[in-house]
């Protein structure tokens, strides 16, 4: 029947697209299950690669940290290798296929703890690695800069992946690699007392616990002033260092001149021998009549009385029994040291001016003590420079008259004998009875035209032929203003000129007036013009806690106050260079640590208006307008040094005792370098790795 | 005349395999619904997990300090030390997934300190709300993820 043969055949059809669908179907499902669990195991795997994100960035923010303070840790493994560029880390001449062979592990404790304490943190391995990648030690000039001193870029890279045991359980994993600049910069360098430096480094000043750059002219400008302070006192002291750690000091004159100190009472025992009195020439009576005309003329109105009243006439004139002989003393110059002894003050003043006179200089008369240097045994082993000393050489000839006879030769007319007569006049002896006659310069004298002064010359000695017969040979006889002399005690060596240098060229300079500031190569700075209210904001100075915190060169844009509240207690290497300085209270180092503060003004001054403590090198030196000055309002106590244009001490507080105490942490046989290393990243790249 | 067919073993057989196949399907369909849902929701869940990090990341240390000392009240979103619900509103400047709702979130701060290096711990947790749609599809009911943000120079 063809209705039962149709319907079995529409049967296996339906059968057919049944199992057909339902394959179909099977394999949908199949595939929905395949992609769900590919989603799963994505959420699985982005939780892993995600978790190892997270901990790479932190060992990353940790790495830096670790960097960051190590790089102030100048005694630290970590810091001398980053200064050094020792072969383990420094790959900035190493070829690109090898730079990874480089580097140096850098702890990162706090996410190796964190990591350990979640589930599959603790399956992940954190490595963290330094390395530098480059390094430039010169500058955009091309001059090289003092030795491990540049720039240069670190590279910090962190892995964060499966420990071996579960790389088959876990694909997550990550590495940044970042980079960030550096600057190495010596703070204090390495100075050898017994040579001078060979090249330009950022902290030479600090060799020196004085040091004044335009000396020369400012000493010239205040007629001496500038070292002799009419009412200013100030002692650089050094006593109690050896001669390895003395600061030297350096009063700024150009080669081939110099500048001098007066000797006072204080420091008398610097003048050199002999400075008692020093017998040197002595002379017969036909000398002392011809030296002393206004005794002579005495003698002879006496004998010709004598002669006339016997008839007779004169024939000569001789003298036994006289002292008469020409001596020096060296004496210290200045008023105070002279005021007890008034006719040496007079004679000292009536030398002087007309010395100035002559050499047609203008100058102050008053003579003041000068600024002193202590231990002054040691001068030899502190001074540069042409210093010299300035004292009184008073020569005079001294003549006493007392126990001698005076006699007269008189021939009477048609006689051939002559006669012998004594000449007694108690009041002639006694008007040269133990006389001493300052013995000056006629030609110096001469100089004095006003009449003024020259009243308190003894005219009792012929100045004239004492010069010309007497002091033509034998200088010493007369007095004067003794500067030839250097300002060391018991020699009158040379002592070396400073090495100075423009700190781009290599040569030496012979005027310190060229010479460059320091901390000159600003490219090494950490920090340019910062208003100063950002040192609170960077943690640098928290004048409410009185703490200063340094660390490398920071210039400011706005003058500095320190110590508003206080004594600052600082704490690392620091320069801050600012358009002025004032120092309100003390400042001092925190004990036990290697802190140095070194304050800079570039053309503005330094001012300390506190009588505490102050421990930091105070430098201001103007880099075009070279009229950096320190100013003391009061009386100064400063351990550290002093480097300035000029000294301007008339500003100083009158009246008191400056004292600046070198501080020997600035005289080294090991540079000090600080390293600073920039919070921003200058290059970042992060692989992550899911599979 | 004899009609051919089938007999009812063979019946009973086929609808055996039939439904043994269409259950598999059935079992293997919800297994995968409930895959892919757990996927997702671990993914909502771990994503909101890390958004705080990373913003407390940009905040900073410093302002991280603060906020662990009492001394600043953090953003309103992010409150820290309490398990909060997830706002979602069209209004906030914050806009999340409208899911983000079926969450709360703890965020704890923990100074770390190793010599002087100093950092702040962030653990953030997502968990699950109660009676909400995510408990029935999300294996885990919670979630959580760390990192260190560190003091930086400034």
């Amino acid at each position: 029947m063809p209705e039962v043969t149709g319907q079995s055949r529409r049967a296996g059809v339906a059968m057919f697209s049944a199992i057909f669908v339902m394959i179909i179907v099977g394999l949908l499902a199949m595939q929905f299950h395949y992609m769900t669990r590919q989603a799963q195991s994505t959420a699985y795997r982005f939780q892993t690669s995600e978790l190892a994100r997270q901990l790479a960035a932190a060992a990353m923010e940790e790495a830096f940290m670790y960097v960051h303070n190590e790089t102030e840790n100048q005694s630290g493994a970590f810091f001398n290798k980053l200064v050094s560029r020792s072969s383990e880390i420094d790959a900035s001449t190493t070829s690109l296929d090898n730079k990874n062979s480089k580097g140096t592990p850098v702890p990162v404790a706090l996410t190796l703890a964190q990591a350990a304490a979640m589930p599959i943190g603790s399956r992940l391995k954190i490595e963290a690695t330094a390395r530098i990648v480059d390094f430039r030690n010169t500058d955009s000039k091309g001059a090289r800069y003092y030795e491990n001193e540049g720039v240069g870029t670190l590279e910090l890279r962190v892995t964060v992946e499966p420990k071996p045991e579960f790389k088959k359980q876990l694909q997550g994993a990550c590495t940044i690699t970042r980079h960030h600049d550096y600057k190495v910069i010596t703070i204090v360098s390495r100075r050898d007392n017994s040579t001078q430096r060979s090249s330009y480094a950022n902290g030479f000043i600090l060799d020196y616990a004085l040091f004044v750059r335009n000396g020369q002219e400012e000493f010239e400008g205040t007629g001496g002033l500038s070292l002799n302070p009419a009412k200013q006192k100030l002692s650089v002291d050094q006593t109690g260092l050896s001669p390895s750690q003395f600061g030297k000091i350096y009063l700024g004159n150009r080669r081939n001149s110099n500048v001098y100190l007066n000797i006072g009472s204080t420091n008398a025992d610097l003048i050199p021998e002999p400075r008692k009195k020093e017998k040197m020439i002595e002379v017969d009576d036909q000398t002392v009549f011809k030296l002393l005309p206004k005794f002579f003329a005495q003698v002879r109105a006496q004998a010709q009385k004598v002669v006339n009243d016997k008839g007779a006439s004169m024939k000569g004139f001789s003298m036994s029994g006289h002292k008469a002989y020409f001596e020096y003393q060296r004496l210290p110059i200045t008023d105070e040291a002279l005021a007890p002894k008034g006719d040496l003050k007079d004679t000292r003043t009536l030398v002087h001016v007309a010395e100035l006179k002559y050499q047609n200089k203008k100058e102050v008369t008053e003579l003041f003590p000068s600024i002193r240097f202590l231990p002054e045994n040691s001068l030899i082993d502190i001074l540069e420079g042409d210093v010299r000393q300035r004292y009184f050489h008073h020569g005079y000839f001294y003549v006493d008259m007392s126990g001698c006879k005076i006699w007269v030769k008189a021939k009477k007319s048609g006689k051939t004998k002559e006669e012998t007569i004594e000449i007694t006049d108690p009041a002639l002896i006694n008007q040269f009875k133990n006389r001493l006659i300052p013995c000056i310069n006629a030609e110096h004298i001469a100089a004095i035209t006003d009449g003024s002064i020259n009243s308190a010359t003894d005219d009792s000695i012929d100045l004239v032929y004492l010069n010309n017969n007497i002091a033509n040979t034998n200088p010493d006889v007369l007095c004067r203003i003794d500067s030839a002399n250097r300002y060391l005690k018991g020699s009158n060596t040379t002592l070396a000129h400073p090495g100075m240098f423009h700190f781009r060229n290599a040569g030496s300079l012979d005027d310190p007036t060229m010479a460059s500031v320091p901390f000159a190569h600003m490219n090494l700075w950490a920090r340019r013009n910062a208003p100063t209210d950002r040192l609170e904001e960077y943690g640098i100075y928290q004048p409410a806690q009185k703490k200063l915190f340094l660390r490398g060169v920071i210039e400011l844009s706005e003058p500095l106050v320190i110590g508003e509240n206080g004594d600052v207690e600082y704490e690392g290497l620091g320069v801050i260079i600012a358009p002025g300085i004032t120092i309100k209270n003390g400042l001092k180092r925190k004990p036990g640590t290697n802190s140095a503060c070194i304050l800079v003004t570039r053309g503005h001054p330094i001012e300390v208006s506190t009588e505490n403590l102050v421990e930091a090198a105070l430098v201001s030196m103007g880099r075009n307008d070279r009229n950096g000055q320190i100013i003391a309002t009061r009386k100064m106590n400063l351990h550290g040094c002093i480097a300035t244009d000029r000294l301007k001490l008339d500003k100083w507080a009158p009246g008191v005792e400056h004292r600046v105490a070198y501080d020997p942490f600035f005289k080294r046989n090991d540079d000090l370098y600080q390293v600073n290393i920039a919070r921003w990243v200058t290059f970042e790249r992060m692989v992550e790795q899911d599979e | 005349m004899k009609r051919r067919g089938f007999s009812l073993l063979e019946v009973i057989i086929a609808m055996a395999f039939l439904s043994v196949a269409i259950l598999s399907m059935f079992w293997m369909n919800r297994a995968s619904n409930q895959g892919s849902m757990d996927a997702y929701y671990e993914f909502l869940a771990f994503s909101l997990a890390r958004e705080p990090i990373e913003v407390f990341r940009g905040f900073g240390y410093d302002y991280l300090k603060m906020v662990a000392d009492g001394n600043v009240s953090p953003p309103a979103w992010y409150p820290v030390g309490t398990m909060k619900d997830i706002e979602f509103s069209l209004m906030s400047d914050m806009q999340y997934p409208a899911e983000a709702r079926l969450f709360q979130r703890l965020i704890e701060l923990t100074p770390v300190t190793a010599g002087k290096l100093q950092g702040m711990r962030i653990k953030v947790t997502v968990a699950v709300k109660g009676q909400s749609r995510v408990e029935v599809w999300m294996s885990r009911k919670a979630v959580s993820l760390e990192s260190l943000v560190m003091e930086r120079p400034k």
